[in-house]
């Protein structure tokens, strides 16, 4: 049953290696489905597995821990990965009506594939090498997907992507190179047992180093500016997968180290935690409120999620980091979806400035509703998925006495309220302006509708029952903050 | 007695309701209307069955359920000329009404929350329903915004009062800290549009009237009065509960009351007195006596009916004469004699006439604030009530009317008509209210019997009553019809003033980061990673240096120089390719060392990948000019700092970690096992490919890839196409 | 005058260097060397072949690099279920052929080769192909 933890990754490094041989070719969209689809099913699967048993343990080539490399399937990574996955069949649906022969060419199927496989294999791993590897993976996909099949300009605002990235993967590379120099170990349960020992000199820095190197790739401030140069640039389905996988899992890899590694001497990175995350909602829906190209509001909504995110990791207790978790899965569902529909703005309004297309609410009423659906759950009203996440996030700020910093959270809930309200009166309710929009002459794509629906749906319903989501986030994030039992069930030789 | 049902199927109700007309509407209005009507009826009945949910709950929304079924009846008649928009607007009103009725009913703080929300999300979708107009879209952006800010408030206080409690069971809350009772009264004064927030209420009148004359008279206004009569028995202790709302309470009557006396528009006037008469509630509902909160709920009541039916009344002039301004309807009550009726009725309950329910409430009210000091400043807005209502009527029934316009159909005066007589029947028995009203009272503490009646005798707040009617008549003569300039208030303007500002603001920073360059963005990481790790590592773990047992051979320390140099000369070099041996020097150098270091699969990797990078390397310098621009001083002095900054800290975290003793134990391990279980002599190959293969696994991805990104950067270079040929 | 030098030294060269990578491969396991830096060594050899011929369209069209290294990666991913019988990925199985020891982990370094000669041809060859768009 352990063999389930690779099964998702290996089964999309076998559907990427086999797009590319196939690219191109039209058979490959059904073969391509059905890979995304075994994908949902397997991670569906590892999921109920590992929440049966707390934890799940697989020794890659036999070799036992702590000097083979092991995936450790815990319920936190478990649960972000069945939603990554699930994205991941929405994207791939989407991106069968939208890209077009030119992309499929340049290997963009392979690359989809592997950016899920490189996700996996961060959330799953139980190496700290080994997850570097698979956050490169994730990388360079990334890069190929964002430069494949662009103009010029487009590959200019690419540039301080690669950069920034490149940095980032380099401290990261460095930490946990000196993390080997200082215990000997790379399996997260071995050095968690010894950095116990050492006192708080390495957690303090190592600590940092860590997230200078995964906050650029979570986009906090002040590493956040290359986000919203690259992320509405390339066609929706990457970017909406994107924000759904490369920042999200920037953000699981700290929860991981932190809760893991680090975890003892908390209290130093508290106060900056809090204060990074507070600060990165507050650009992020700075530039939401001040923008009108959907895209580019979308995208530094993405970065002022990410600092509740952040504000979540500092709060630092079972509650905050459970409503975290479950924000992380809300975010995950609802702004990709809003880059979807993004997307269907553009195609059925003709523009993707506000101030041109309008008035979709009269002709597409579909498409409203779910725009309604997730950008509401993104701002975080009642009875939408936003706020459950945010009601943790508060309730454990107040509980914390960080008054001040939740009330940031709840102010920018406010300016998110007024950046989505601004979308919806300009490109739903205004009257509409443009020749394309005067007449239901659109119809709607089955590829590109679908995905929508699915993810509006998923949305709807953990907003409107999320006993499910919150119990797994509550113990997933339990699992997390207690190392210890971690340590014994992995060194101890449980399977 | 009856079993009650869970409340949230009624709510649910409420929402299938909104669906079914939603649906049923494409395919007949009638039908649709038919669904509407009767599925409220049952929503009404069904009231009856949750009564033992909780009286106070009970009695608000027992008062809703009516006039939402009368509302819904109104609103078919309303919209018999765009039959279309029918559906979606039930929709929307069954969403409130269910958000509504599930606020009501909820048993704990943050299920309340949840539905006070919602209702403002549903009046959103409701104010802006004829989204065509650039006006109702406006108002229904600064009516969610400012109920969402203050929802946002009371979303903290609640949680505070949570925190405090232990618990969000509303049964169970026994106090409440300062803190929590300043939010909570934010939120509440936003939602029911007291000053300075309530600004929002006029502009949303551009609300279809249906929806206004639900909302705005008998139901979201009226989520704030649930909160603070339900918080009550926590917060009256505390002193800044009771001075917040007398004060906000009596200016906004005030303000509300001025509102009403000089604007034009006849849903606007209603407005300005709605805003008033909730100051009022607010006022009384700071009292927790029982005289008081009699009053409050009395009040309440008379106020719903009378507000609806008013504005009822002015939708069915709308649609009739297509215009809301009251000097511009002159007469237009003289053609339809049951609208005289329901104005009458309504006008003389608001300024407390006999034998209408808002006398008994004016009663109520005066006799319980006998001998206070606040006694002057209501009366002064009862009088304001008084001198708008023949501001509305006056205008109204006094000259010919202008227009010869078509009968008035039964249907669209039968739901106010009922209003009207409603109130003519609790005003004069409104004893069939007591009980609620006694239930109501005990579950909130104040346990005293109720018996309502409508004539009291000669008392002071009779005499005080007649005295305020004849006053405002007197001032009515004066300044009744007065025709006073369109102006937005203070609050409107700062509001208005403040988004500007905020909008300008992040515009300018946005364009900011956007015009700055990828080596800003370059400095920030380098001086964000330094000040964090630097900081970290100085703090807490204290760099060292080691003591050196071996000093380094002469061909170890030459080799050093020569990586030093090659990296110095690719810097300082001025022709580009003069810097690519640099480059080179550097890397086979590096592969030289780990020959030195005894590991020759380094070594070998090394020359090969040092010499593949300098031929890439070349090939893409041959494309770029030779001569390598200079760079300023001042910049090179800050990449000087920075790099120098970032190699010390390298040098001194790796210093520090040398001085901790090695831990071999993974690498006895791999030296132990390599021959037996891998079967190999290379430790370092067997790593690769066995130990550690899952690694491997994922780096050959990482080249492939990178092939990959290669190739297609490559495809979309101009003559790709045409050298290919396809 | 520099070309012909290149041109005639090549041929040799290229020979010597093929031969090499491959004896850098098969020794790997036992003593230094191993899949990846024959791989390297091979492309080095293809590469030169394509620079100095200026033959990078006849590799890209035969020779498909791109789906060499694809290939490589399958050979990686074969290793990797063989020895799934153990209920892990990538167990190593072992059998003996005469003297010599067989086995998943020489399939999974021959992938490797494959995989990286595959790349750093298919970008060399890009590269040195480019040359000719203008």
């Amino acid at each position: 049953m352990s063999v389930l933890c690779a099964i998702p990754l290996f089964l999309s490094l076998c559907m990427s290696v086999l797009a590319f041989l196939l690219k191109g070719d039209k058979r490959f969209e059904k073969i391509g489905l059905l890979g995304f689809a075994g994908l949902v099913v397997s991670s569906g699967a590892l999921l109920y597995y590992s929440a049966m048993n707390g934890l799940l343990i697989l020794e890659i080539g036999g070799w036992r821990m702590p000097y083979g490399i092991s995936m450790q399937v815990d319920v936190f990574s478990a649960t972000i990965n069945f939603f990554i996955s699930i994205l991941g069949l929405c994207a791939y649906m989407f991106s069968l009506d939208e890209i077009k022969e030119k992309r499929s060419r340049a290997g963009y199927y392979s690359a989809m594939f592997t950016l899920f496989a490189g996700a996996n294999g961060v959330l799953l791993t139980g190496d700290l090498f080994n997850m570097y590897v698979w956050v490169e993976v994730l990388v360079v996909s990334s890069f190929l997907l964002l430069s494949m099949g662009q103009n010029k300009k487009q590959i200019k605002g690419a540039l301080p992507y690669v950069l920034l990235n490149f940095l980032g993967s380099m401290f990261i590379l460095s930490s946990i190179g000196l993390i080997y120099g200082l215990t000997g170990a790379l399996n997260f349960a071995q050095i968690s047992l010894l950095m116990d020992g050492l006192g708080i000199g390495p957690s303090a820095t190592f600590g940092a180093l860590f997230l200078a190197g995964f906050g650029i790739k979570c986009a906090i401030f002040p590493l956040f500016f290359w986000l919203p140069e690259s992320y509405h640039r390339p066609p929706a389905a990457v970017s909406a997968f994107f924000a759904g996988v490369v920042t999200k899992v920037g953000v699981c890899a700290l929860f991981k180290v932190y809760g893991l590694l680090f975890y003892k001497h908390m209290e130093v990175f508290q106060g900056a935690l809090i204060w990074i995350g507070v600060f990165t909602m507050v650009s992020g829906v700075i530039g939401a409120v001040a923008l009108y190209d959907v895209r580019r509001v979308l995208s530094y909504h993405i970065i002022s999620q990410i600092g509740y995110m952040i504000f979540g990791l500092g709060l630092f207790g079972a509650k905050a980091w459970a409503a975290s978790i479950f924000f992380i899965v809300h975010n995950i569902l609802a702004k990709s979806n809003l880059f979807f529909i993004g997307a269907e703005m553009n195609r059925l309004g003709g523009s993707y400035n506000l101030q041109k297309t309008r008035g979709l609410y009269n002709f597409y009423p579909l498409i409203s509703l779910l725009f309604f659906i997730s950008a509401f759950s993104l701002t975080g009203i009642p009875p939408f998925s936003g706020f459950w996440g945010k009601l943790g996030l508060v309730e454990a700020g107040f509980e914390a006495n960080e008054y001040l910093a939740s009330s940031f959270a709840l102010l920018v809930g406010l300016l998110t309220t007024y950046s989505m309200v601004k979308i919806w009166i300009l490109g739903f309710w205004e009257t509409p302006k443009s020749e394309k929009c005067r007449g239901p002459k659109n119809k709607y794509q089955m590829k590109r509708i679908v995905p929508i629906f699915i993810l509006s749906m998923l949305s709807l319903y953990i907003g409107l029952w999320p006993e499910m989501l919150l119990s797994l986030s509550k113990q997933g994030s339990e699992q997390l903050l207690r190392p210890k039992l971690y340590q014994e069930q992995i060194l101890g030789g449980v399977r | 007695m009856m079993e009650f049902i869970n409340p949230s199927y009624l709510v649910a109700l409420c929402f299938l309701l909104g669906a079914l007309c939603l649906w049923l509407n494409k395919v007949s209005f009638r039908l649709s209307g038919f669904a509407a009507i009767s599925g409220s009826f049952a929503v009404l009945l069904g009231q009856f069955a949750l009564k033992g949910v909780g009286s106070l709950s009970y009695l608000f929304a027992l008062m809703c359920s009516t006039i939402g079924l009368l509302v819904v009846g109104y609103s078919w008649a309303y919209f018999k000329k765009e039959p279309d928009r029918f559906g979606q607007f039930s929709l929307f009103l069954f969403a409130f009404f269910g958000s509504m009725l599930g606020l009501l009913y909820s048993k704990d703080l943050i299920n309340l929350f949840i539905y006070w929300e919602m209702t403002s999300l549903t009046s959103f979708l409701l104010v802006g329903f004829k989204n065509g107009s650039n006006k109702a879209r406006e108002a229904a952006r600064t009516a969610l915004i400012i109920t969402g800010g203050g929802g946002l408030c009371l979303l903290a206080g609640l949680i505070l009062l949570g925190i405090e409690n232990g618990t969000y069971e509303i049964a169970k809350l026994t106090s409440g800290s300062t803190p929590a009772a300043i939010l909570v009264l934010l939120g509440i004064f936003t939602k029911s549009a007291q000053f300075p927030f309530h600004f929002w209420l006029p502009k949303a009148m551009k609300a279809p009237t249906p929806a206004s004359a639900f909302l705005h008279s008998a139901a979201m206004v009226k989520a704030g009065p649930y909160l603070i009569i339900l918080l009550t028995p926590i917060f009256w202790t505390n002193e800044l509960w009771s001075i917040g709302l007398k004060s906000i309470g009596l200016i906004s009557g005030l303000v509300g009351g001025y509102m009403a006396i000089t604007k034009r528009d006849l849903k606007a006037i209603l407005a300005g007195l709605t805003i008033s008469a909730l100051g009022i509630m607010c006022v009384m509902g700071s009292v927790y006596n029982h005289a008081a909160l009699k009053a409050f709920l009395v009040f309440l009541m008379a106020h719903s009916l009378y507000k609806s039916i008013l504005f009822m009344g002015a939708g069915i002039l709308d649609k009739q004469f297509g215009d809301r301004d009251i000097f511009r309807l002159s007469g237009a009550l003289r053609e339809y004699k049951p609208l005289l009726v329901i104005f009458v009725i309504g006008l003389g309950s608001m300024i407390g006439l006999i034998p209408f329910m808002g006398f008994v409430a004016k009663e109520l009210v005066l006799k319980s604030i006998e001998g206070h000091w606040l006694l002057f400043p209501v009366c002064l807005v009862f009088l304001f009530y008084g001198v708008a209502a023949i501001r509305i009527l006056y205008p109204l029934i006094s000259k010919k009317p202008k227009k010869v316009v078509k009968k008035l159909k039964f249907s669209f005066y039968c739901a106010p008509i009922i209003g009207a007589a409603t109130t003519l029947i609790f005003g004069i028995l409104p004893g069939f209210l007591n009980k609620l009203v006694e239930d109501s009272l005990g579950e909130v503490g104040v346990a005293q019997k109720v018996d309502l009646h409508l004539w009291h005798g000669l008392t002071t707040a009779f005499i005080l009553s007649v005295a305020i009617i004849l006053c405002s008549l007197l001032i009515s003569w004066f300044m009744a019809l007065k025709k006073y300039p369109e102006q937005s208030g203070v609050s409107e303007t700062l509001y208005d003033a403040f988004w500007r500002n905020v909008r300008a603001y992040s515009g300018k920073t946005v364009s900011a980061w956007h015009r700055s360059g990828t080596s800003l963005y370059l400095y920030i990481f380098f001086g964000f990673a330094l000040l964090l790790v630097g900081g970290m590592f100085f703090t807490y773990w204290r760099p060292v240096v080691p003591n050196v047992t071996q000093a380094p051979t002469y061909y170890e320390w030459s080799t050093g120089l020569l990586v030093a140099g090659g990296a110095i000369l690719a810097l300082m070099a001025k022709n580009i390719f003069i810097g690519v041996v640099g480059l080179a020097l550097s890397g086979y150098g590096m592969a030289l060392l780990f020959i030195m270091f005894s590991s020759p699969d380094l070594a070998l990797t090394q020359f090969l990948v040092e010499t593949m990078t300098v031929i890439l390397v070349c090939f893409i310098f041959i494309r770029f000019p030779t001569k390598v621009p200079r760079r300023g001083t001042k910049r090179t002095l800050v990449n000087l700092a920075v790099s120098l900054g970032v190699g010390a800290l390298s040098i001194g975290i790796m210093w520090k970690v040398l001085s901790y003793p090695f831990s071999s134990a993974a690498a006895e391990y791999y030296l132990k096992n390599a021959y037996e279980l891998g079967h190999g002599k290379n430790v370092v190959n067997v790593a690769i490919v066995d130990f550690r293969s899952f690694d491997t696994l994922g780096e050959a991805f990482v080249v492939f890839l990178a092939g990959v990104g290669v190739a297609s950067l490559f495809r979309l270079m101009p003559g790709y196409n045409k050298y290919r040929g396809k | 005058m520099g070309t012909l030098i290149i041109k005639v030294a090549s041929k040799y060269l290229i020979a010597i260097i093929l031969l090499y990578s491959l004896f850098m491969f098969f020794r790997g396991h036992n003593y230094p060397g191993g899949g990846f830096i024959g791989g390297l060594a091979a492309a080095t050899a293809w590469s030169m072949y394509g620079i100095v011929y200026k033959a990078s369209g006849i590799i890209q069209e035969r020779l498909e690099p791109s789906k060499i290294s694809a290939f490589g990666l399958l050979v990686i991913l074969i290793s990797g279920v063989v020895g799934l019988g153990s209920h892990t990925f990538f167990k190593g199985v072992w059998f003996k052929v005469g003297p010599v020891k067989l086995g998943t982990p020489l399939l999974f370094d021959a992938g490797v080769y494959l995989v990286v000669f595959g790349a750093v041809v298919n970008i060399v060859s890009y590269f040195e192909e480019s040359f000719k768009w203008k």
